[in-house]
């Protein structure tokens, strides 16, 4: 198995930490077009899927293949790197290391057994009725003023608007996005879900930085987030699993 | 293998208090367990992971698991914790909590004993930064696919509250039933159980290999063998009555039990087989170097010494060494103990636990070169009751805390796990404590060894008898100096060395020195006991034994003030003896 590439360092840390808000180690698919992967959460509530094709990166030259890596370690050590740096990798497959060098810095990680790390989950193929098309920042924004009130949140659409809202015991948020503030709105029918404060907190660590994000939602089903990242070169997905209403 | 049919049987067991159908549920178990798991589900059921000996054990923080409880079910920790509160246990919290979920999962997935298994016993070895989250996902992904039920037995077996009440011989009793004709099957499982202290591994052999594997079961030199248990007798006529007309009296060393297992390196297992060789690396280092062969288990007290005086020491010196993971080099250093061996159970591919106590004791003599911190045991073998006795209080004066009496007939081989009258112990009955200090005359000296090369290691004390005029021992005393005071000695003895017994003083020891009787000291000692060594009270209490001053320190104070007639007198530590004397 071959696996050498150099990446702007920026791409390379946006990704991994769009994916290491869910799970904390992973196995990455490595082919000749790029890397991608699937990783679901340990409670089994959310989901992320992710792909850098080949042309994100500086140079790649890559065999199929996989290898699973300890992701909090993987963010640690880019914690090195600046923002314009580029960043090397190469797999030793004989001593099952990834070598990472940066600015004449150069750090060995060794490889997790990808049997040790969960199997990649089977997407749920889902018919969601609305999609939104807005900032990220505008769903971080709603996310940061639900918490401020309880630990879950509803996201829905009604009619043009597009609504998200949160209800403590005694408190309540609610905010509202008219289909003009938005980039895109379509639904065939009323959408609302409610969802776990946790996981939409982690997730929009990432979506905050991303100028356009894709919601799809339904009555009481998952919701699901796309975002193009790396010039459209790249591609993350959440899957998020709703709570139920309590009465 | 579905979690679901273990908590089947695991709620049917629940459910009755009665051994014979527990049994029954178990066999039922282990019959639709695949062999491969059968040693996991014989952990499992006994609410562990591996064998005790392994030393890896359940426990999860119970907030960490409300947490992972927490993010399965979408209910809030305080909402979970205050539920606890009501119902008392986490595992029906769980269930209750997960009968209503808040949060769905993308995925559901049935639990199967493997992936419940592998989860618990990563969570018992997470260590270190970042484990307590590691805990709670790993938790958190089980009880996501969890049934009420299933989550309620995660939930009692993470936090190491799974208490069926399956006990060792239930399991035996099932294992025999499942996989062998009962009757014939059930001593030979549980002699291989007894050689390896191992549940789960007999199990598994049973099942995948048969009663054959079994009846061909070795020690292996690394798991434990349960150690044999002694029976407790009163009366010294009926202990030699019991291990037929003559026995092995050996000396019962207070200290603690184990079981060392010497091959390239050492474990050592304690009485409860727990692995304590890490608390003693200098009893390994001394094995090491003492043991001529290149496997071997053999079993000794370690007791607690004064390298010094090669005194033993109480009991509770040496619980400063247990369980300790930090500053173990520090507690070698403070408190050093030596090993006392007592039995030999392999040697080199052979089991000796068939042959019978003499021959095991020869066995272990030649593969045993005794140094100052491996010993052989004292003994004697004795068909009389008087020798029996005296070895006691022999025993007693040096700090042992009885005897044991051994057989040494033909049936006297190792019954590993048994407690029977083999082994009988006999302690005292009563126990005279020391409340206050007396003042003792020096009349003798032994030469030091260690750090006191060129000084005294102890001195030989004694009382005065004004009936006679004479000075009659009752300890030696070698603990309590300071390095200034023993430094001073040699200088301030010199004097009153002599070459031979002085007229006054009457004594069966024979110090390497012998003094004019001059040096009061005062001394205070844990009690006063029996002695067939001093003369100090001889024939007061018990024909043919005297009194002595057992565990005695110098308290610093020198009785310059007091010459030797003015010491404590003989009659006073008879009186002491019989005023402070009180049942044990």
């Amino acid at each position: 198995m071959v696996f050498r590439a150099v990446i702007d360092a920026d791409v390379l840390k946006n990704s991994i930490e769009a994916i290491s808000t869910l799970v904390d180690e992973a196995t990455f698919k490595l082919s000749p077009g790029g890397i991608s992967l699937k990783a679901v959460d340990p409670a089994n509530v959310a989901m992320v899927s992710f792909e850098l094709t080949s042309d994100a990166f500086d140079s790649y030259e890559s065999t199929e293949g996989e290898i699973g890596l300890d992701l909090l370690k993987l963010v640690d050590v880019l914690g090195m790197a600046d923002r314009s740096d580029n960043v090397g990798l190469e797999l030793n497959e004989t001593t099952h290391k990834l070598t990472i060098t940066m600015r004449g810095l150069s750090y060995t990680l060794s490889l997790l057994d990808p049997s040790s790390i969960r199997k990649e989950p089977k997407v749920p193929s889902l018919d969601l009725p609305a999609r939104v098309t807005l900032n990220g920042n505008e769903l971080r924004r709603a996310v940061k003023a639900a918490e401020k009130v309880s630990d879950h949140m509803a996201l829905g659409v009604d009619g043009d608007v597009f609504f998200m809202e949160a209800k403590g015991d005694t408190d309540q948020v609610r905010l509202e996005l008219a289909k003009d503030e938005l980039i895109h709105l379509e639904a065939s029918g009323p959408a609302r879900s409610l969802f776990s404060l946790d996981y939409l907190s982690d997730m929009s660590k990432a979506l905050g930085k991303v100028n356009e994000i894709t919601v799809c939602l339904g009555k009481d089903y998952p919701i699901k987030i796309d975002f193009m990242m790396a010039d459209g070169k790249g591609k993350v997905g959440y899957l998020l699993a709703p709570r139920i209403e309590s009465e | 293998m579905e979690y679901a049919r273990l908590v089947g049987a695991y709620e049917n067991i629940d459910a009755t208090t009665k051994r014979l159908e527990m049994t029954g549920h178990l066999v039922e178990l282990f019959r639709e367990t695949p062999p491969d798991l059968i040693d996991r589900v014989v952990y499992l059921s006994q609410g562990k992971l591996y064998p005790d000996f392994v030393g890896i054990e359940m426990g999860m923080d119970e907030k960490l698991a409300i947490r992972s409880l927490s993010l399965s079910s979408g209910y809030s920790e305080s909402k979970i914790e205050s539920e606890w509160k009501r119902s008392g246990d986490l595992g029906l919290t769980a269930a209750e909590v997960l009968k209503e979920r808040k949060q769905v999962t993308l995925f559901r997935e049935p639990l199967t004993v493997e992936k419940v298994y592998g989860n618990l016993e990563k969570i018992a070895r997470a260590t270190g930064p970042g484990s307590q989250y590691l805990k709670v996902k790993l938790l958190a992904d089980l009880l996501g696919n969890a049934s009420p039920d299933e989550a309620k037995y995660v939930m009692k077996a993470v936090t190491g509250k799974l208490r069926l009440g399956v006990a060792d011989m239930t399991i035996l009793d099932a294992l025999a039933i499942a996989f062998a004709d009962a009757k014939e099957a059930r001593s030979e499982i549980e002699r291989a159980y007894n050689l390896s202290s191992d549940l789960g591994m007999v199990a598994g052999m049973l099942a995948k290999h048969g009663l054959g594997a079994i009846k061909d079961f070795k020690i292996t030199v690394g798991k434990p063998i349960r150690p044999m248990l002694a029976e407790r007798l009163t009366s010294i006529e009926e202990i030699i009555e019991k291990t037929g007309g003559r026995c092995a009296a050996e000396y019962k060393y207070d200290g603690l039990r184990v079981q060392a297992h010497v091959s390239s390196e050492i474990t050592l297992f304690s009485r409860r087989l727990e692995n304590i060789t890490g608390q003693f690396p200098d009893v390994c280092d001394a094995l090491l170097k003492s043991i001529r062969a290149k496997e071997a288990i053999v079993e000794g007290e370690c007791v607690p010494v004064n390298v010094e005086t090669g005194e033993m020491l109480p009991f509770q010196q040496i619980s400063h060494r247990r369980g300790r993971k930090h500053g173990v080099r520090e507690a070698v250093e403070e408190f050093p103990v030596i090993l006392f061996l007592f039995d030999c159970l392999y040697v080199d591919g052979e089991d000796l636990t068939g042959e019978d106590l003499l021959n095991r004791r020869e066995r272990l003599k030649e593969i045993v070169e005794e140094s100052a911190r491996v010993k052989i045991s004292d003994l004697v073998v004795t068909d009389d009751p008087r020798v029996f006795g005296s070895f006691f209080e022999k025993a007693i004066g040096d700090g042992c805390e009885g005897l044991l009496a051994k057989s040494i007939g033909a049936d006297s081989r190792y019954r590993a796990g048994a407690r029977g009258w083999q082994w009988i112990k006999y302690k005292r009955d009563y126990k005279s404590e020391m409340i206050d200090t007396i003042d003792l005359v020096a009349v003798g000296a032994f030469a030091g060894r260690g750090r006191r090369t060129g000084t005294y290691g102890a001195l030989l004390m004694a009382a005065y008898d004004p009936d006679e005029d004479v000075f009659k021992t009752v300890c030696k005393l070698g603990a309590g100096f300071d390095d200034e005071t023993l430094a001073k000695l040699p200088t301030l003895f010199k004097e009153y060395l002599i070459e031979h017994t002085h007229p006054r003083v009457r004594s069966e020891l024979k110090p390497d020195y012998w003094l004019t009787p001059s040096f009061v000291l005062e001394v205070l000692g844990a009690e006063i006991t029996l002695s067939p060594i001093h003369t100090c009270g001889l024939d007061a209490i018990r024909e043919g034994s005297g009194l002595a001053i057992r565990f005695p320190r110098f308290t610093g104070t020198w009785r310059d003030d007091k010459s030797p007639e003015d010491a404590t007198t003989v009659q006073e530590v008879v009186e002491m003896y019989e005023r402070q004397l009180k049942r044990v």
